[in-house]
């Protein structure tokens, strides 16, 4: 016999509805169309490069690092650029967080301007606040962030009405002296 | 606030109360209402406060939400008579703070005329239920009864505006990531 939160019981009919839905859950992994044509829209992996901390940088991360997107999970990841007119990414740039903890994390990028934070490695408690830095180039990112864990969720591009555009490391390269962008290769 | 605005609220109450059979102390059914609204000239600070705590580009800066806020530093509108250039750096302009206020007024009409009219409990509007956490707000909670957020907020919508609070909020300063 099944009763539910009131102590009613429930019919044979609907349960065997409720075990129905969730035997068919269960097979399909209950797809969510908006979620599954987020991802559609991000389209293949580049030539050349195979998935794994090189791949699809600029792209909205933590869609598949999650744990609906089926991919090893992120808290928090995205790509860094030189300038914000430029699609050069730029290494070895020390990511800095601070969750409303006041706990501190810093990840770096890599050669093809992408960072992660695993969920073992640090997990944010949103909001938090994020600063860039490269010797002697500071960048502190104005807003706080409350809930989304990839930089390209909000930073996209090209920039307009409703995204600042890339995340980029130098403002004026007048004042703040070039750095090398990737060595990819 | 603009004359569609009033008439836009005003047909809410129409509505809201023709069909919810009011007692004696509201209007007759059929018979539109003036109702006391949130202070149009006192909204900018407020605006400000919500922007810094509400209104980033993952929160209420989309397209997408009722509670829909725009200004420098999220979602951004640009119209004829105030282009936005630059979607960062320009400052946040009257059609913005106009549509800011609109979206926060128009949310729940009969709920903000019950607060401001009939002396409701402020926790009538999810507004602010959903700040302090009273109930589910993806956001969390982001203000305590009586903190300075909370008073910004609630005191514009159900009294006068205490712009002091605001400015509280405004100046709190952000976590050093260094």
């Amino acid at each position: 016999m099944v009763r539910n939160t009131n102590g009613h019981v429930l019919g044979v009919m609907r349960c065997t509805y409720l075990l129905s839905i969730g035997a068919a859950c269960a097979l399909s992994a209950c797809a969510d169309p908006v979620y599954d044509d987020a991802i559609a829209e991000l389209g293949g992996e580049t030539p050349g490069v195979s998935p794994g901390p090189l791949h699809r940088p600029g792209q909205p991360c933590v869609l598949c690092h999650s744990q609906k997107g089926g991919e090893s999970e992120f808290s928090l990841a995205g790509t860094v650029y030189v300038e914000a007119p430029s699609q050069t990414p730029i290494e070895d740039v020390n990511v800095r967080v601070v969750d409303s903890q006041n706990r501190r994390f810093v990840a770096r990028t890599n050669c093809a301007g992408n960072f992660f934070i695993t969920p073992e490695e640090f997990a944010p408690d949103f909001p938090i606040w994020l600063g860039l830095d490269r010797g002697d180039i500071l960048r502190d990112m104005d807003t706080p962030v409350y809930r989304e864990a990839s930089c390209a969720g909000c930073h996209s591009d090209p920039k307009n009405l409703s995204s600042p555009g890339h995340v980029y490391l130098i403002e004026n390269p007048v004042e703040e002296p070039l750095v090398p962008g990737s060595r990819c290769r | 606030m603009s004359m569609t605005a009033r008439r836009t609220l005003c047909f809410f109450l129409w509505l809201g109360l023709s069909a919810s059979g009011c007692g004696s102390a509201e209007p007759a059914a059929g018979h539109l209402t003036e109702a006391q609204l949130p202070s149009r000239d006192e909204f900018p600070v407020v605006a400000h406060a919500m922007q810094l705590r509400c209104g980033t580009l993952d929160c209420h800066g989309q397209v997408g939400r009722n509670l829909r806020l725009y200004g420098v530093g999220g979602l951004r509108l640009s119209t004829p008579e105030s282009p936005i250039v630059d979607s960062v750096f320009d400052p946040t302009t009257v059609p913005e703070l106009d549509a800011s206020y609109q979206s926060t007024i128009g949310l729940e009409p009969e709920a903000l005329w019950r607060v401001r009219d009939q002396r409701a409990s402020p926790t009538q509007l999810s507004l602010v239920r959903k700040i302090r956490g009273i109930e589910k707000h993806k956001g969390g909670q982001l203000a305590h009864e009586g903190d300075a957020l909370d008073r910004c907020l609630v005191l514009w919508l159900t009294a006068d505006a205490d712009p002091d609070s605001c400015e509280q909020v405004i100046a709190a300063p952000r976590p050093e990531v260094d």
